[in-house]
């Protein structure tokens, strides 16, 4: 069957939303997946999709014993958890009952829904916001997108966990809408893990985040090896909110992150955290744009990798100060440590600044541990594979440190240990 | 515990040194003086194992295990598993990895290799914090990322605690006076004292005959144009102090 006949017949099974679906599948197939001529896919092919890769899991391919046995090391009562299997609810691992101060519920319409108003005006206000084939294609596929209303001056109790979990070699493609209202705050971790099996996950999540809320967030990229990703998340700031974010990945063949942020209100603030640790053949590309909308806001980003192997990773960090935009702030940082002389990392900032009144820095640097700190090493007993480990680990401590959840903190420490030994082993 | 025989050694094709010949045994501390670029430094990095030099001659067995052995046989770790410790004369700053960290791993190593069992953490926050006391150091110091935003002086006493938690057979002490004022330079050798013993070595290299007031050696040594050009006790120091360097060359 082709591509486009899985998507008819998926269509016409769903009550609404057929016309979003069906335009955005027009819109997909007008333009096919982007390939190196298109400049923001200048360094990332995806070359090796197929149309069957392209077509969506259905099913849930998996036993329930198998399930939880998959699960029970990432269901951490620490936080709560929201389960997704091969993009699919799964009430039974879900802590449903807690998670009773956020409204959450499904649509096959979400533009329909409230929450889908409130975030098409915003994407209004931020101008222009032009999906491109790859999100088309995922508006397409995504059967039901998941709304999450965190209400006004509300909090939960402990950071909400998002998983999906992949076990298919199919695509999984999810779309979900997160809108806190003014004064709410919420920790969130999205995370991703999968069998060892070849999947595509194809992934967004907007947020809307009112006057005054705060969101800490956390996105943890940690796909089966041999996985695709595709991932975007897109943030709007409203007035004196607040906006903490990381993106993590260390897993997947091929992994692509686009990371949005629009700053609507003054004072509004964003720390942009970036942490790649890449191995073997993979290849990593974040892109990243910061669009100071209105003036009075403060961005930071700070991106690092650490690559070994014959791996890849992009860095391509776009910062728009608007016209009229004045006092903004904009930092950008991408370091970079190579522990392979085959191993390559390409950063590229781009900053468009339009307003005169303004601080804008950025900065990118590639380089290798030094010599001088692994003899300090070697001469205090400490074995060299240790000690590389050790100090690269140390490289990227600052990004961890930047995370203000303890919870969510040590939890990323240690799933940062686990991905750099597994690494190791690999190479 | 040390021989060295007839030892050459080059940096980017340049020899540095060009035939030392020296016996360390335990319990003995030695001193090497000498003038800039005479290769004191040089020494003490090659028998560490630091891995920019190379060695074009001679011979340096170490005993371990009682029996003399190839030094050369064994890696830069290895060799400070089986004792030996260099106190830097420009510790490196390590930024990302705390002070505590680098100091259990670096003592559990040691265990390990020893097939003993390797501390906690809180057993080793015991451990380390007598050892503190020694160098006059603040536990706050625990938690700081290795050297960095240290003083000259905070650095050397590092390296004295490193050496004190180490506890090595043969330590080798690199300028470990240079940029000390007086009081860190008293608390640096008190610590140093407290850690000799009759089954220690000690190598200390120094400009100035000012540490040896603190530090008695057995033995000074002039290091001139990569040769040792003359031995003696410490009477040698002060005539050095007096004289300099220039009746010898």
């Amino acid at each position: 069957m082709s591509l486009s006949n899985v998507f008819e017949k998926i269509n016409q099974s769903q009550k609404s939303g057929a016309n979003l679906r069906q335009q955005n599948f027009d819109f997909f197939k007008s333009q096919g997946l982007p390939t190196k001529s298109n400049e923001a896919w200048h360094y990332t092919s995806l070359k090796h999709l197929t149309d069957s890769d392209l077509e969506p899991e259905q099913e849930n391919l998996l036993s329930e014993k198998d399930l939880r046995q998959r699960l029970s090391n990432e269901l951490n009562s620490d936080f709560f958890n929201l389960v997704f299997v091969n993009g699919i609810f799964r009430k039974e691992f879900s802590d449903i009952k807690s998670l009773a101060p956020l409204k959450l519920s499904f649509s096959e319409d979400y533009p329909a829904t409230a929450t889908g108003q409130a975030i098409e005006a915003a994407k209004k206000s931020a101008g222009k916001i032009q999906a491109d084939s790859v999100e088309a294609l995922r508006s397409a596929f995504t059967n039901e997108t998941l709304i999450i209303e965190v209400p006004t001056d509300t909090s939960l109790a402990k950071p909400l966990h998002l998983i999906h979990f992949s076990s298919t070699e199919k695509s999984v493609y999810s779309k979900i809408l997160l809108h806190l209202q003014s004064g709410s705050k919420l920790s969130f971790i999205e995370s991703f893990i999968g069998d060892d099996k070849k999947y595509l996950t194809n992934a967004s999540c907007e947020f809307l985040i009112e006057d005054s809320a705060n969101l800490e967030f956390a996105r943890v990229q940690s796909e089966s090896l041999t996985a695709t990703h595709l991932g975007c998340s897109r943030f709007f700031l409203k007035k004196n909110s607040s906006l903490e974010t990381l993106s993590y990945a260390a897993g997947g063949i091929l992994s692509r992150h686009d990371l949005e942020i629009y700053c609507l209100g003054e004072q509004a603030s964003a720390k942009v955290n970036g942490l790649t640790l890449s191995s073997g053949t993979q290849h990593f590309d974040n892109h990243t744009l910061i669009d100071h909308v209105v003036g009075a806001c403060n961005t930071t980003q700070l991106y690092k990798s650490i690559l070994d192997g014959q791996s890849r990773a992009v860095f391509n960090g776009r910062v728009h100060i608007r016209a009229g935009a004045q006092k903004a702030s904009s930092e950008q940082l991408n370091n970079n440590l190579l522990l392979s002389s085959k191993a390559e990392a390409d950063s590229k900032p781009e900053l468009g600044i339009y307003a005169d009144d303004v601080k804008a820095t950025h900065g990118s640097t590639v380089g290798q541990l030094d010599a001088e700190e692994i003899f300090y090493f070697l001469s205090r007993a400490i074995p060299r594979a240790k000690a590389i480990e050790m100090l690269s680990l140390g490289f990227v401590k600052e990004i961890i440190d930047r995370v203000s959840h303890p919870l969510i903190q040590s939890w990323l420490q240690d799933r940062l240990l686990q991905a750099y030994q597994k690494m190791k082993v690999k190479s | 515990m040390l021989e060295i025989k007839n030892l050459h050694a080059s940096i980017n094709e340049k020899e540095v040194l060009r035939g030392i010949n020296l016996s360390v045994k335990a319990g003995e501390v030695h001193a090497i003086m000498g003038p800039n670029g005479s290769g004191k430094s040089t020494l003490s990095k090659i028998l560490a194992g630091h891995p920019a030099y190379e060695v074009t001659g001679g011979e340096v067995t170490y005993e371990v295990n009682f029996q003399p052995k190839n030094l050369f046989d064994f890696a830069a770790d290895e060799r400070a598993k089986e004792g030996i410790f260099l106190a830097m004369q420009y510790p490196v700053e390590v930024p990302g990895v705390s002070n505590f960290n680098f100091l259990q791993t670096a003592f559990n190593s040691i265990l390990k290799y020893q097939g003993s069992e390797e501390l906690s953490e809180n057993e080793f926050k015991t451990f380390v914090s007598a050892k503190m006391k020694l160098v006059q150091m603040n536990e706050s110091f625990l938690e700081r990322p290795v050297n960095v935003g240290f003083s000259g002086g905070e650095k050397k006493r590092n390296e004295i605690l490193q050496m004190a938690v180490l506890s090595p057979r043969l330590a080798l002490l690199d300028e470990t006076d240079s940029g000390l004022d007086i009081d860190a330079l008293r608390i640096v050798a008190e610590g140093v004292n407290k850690l000799r013993s009759k089954h220690n070595a000690i190598v200390l290299i120094t400009h100035y005959q000012r540490l040896l007031n603190y530090i008695k050696p057995d033995f000074v040594h002039v290091l001139a144009n990569g040769k040792i050009v003359e031995t003696g006790d410490a009477s040698l120091a002060l005539k050095l102090e007096k004289q300099g360097y220039d009746w010898l060359m």
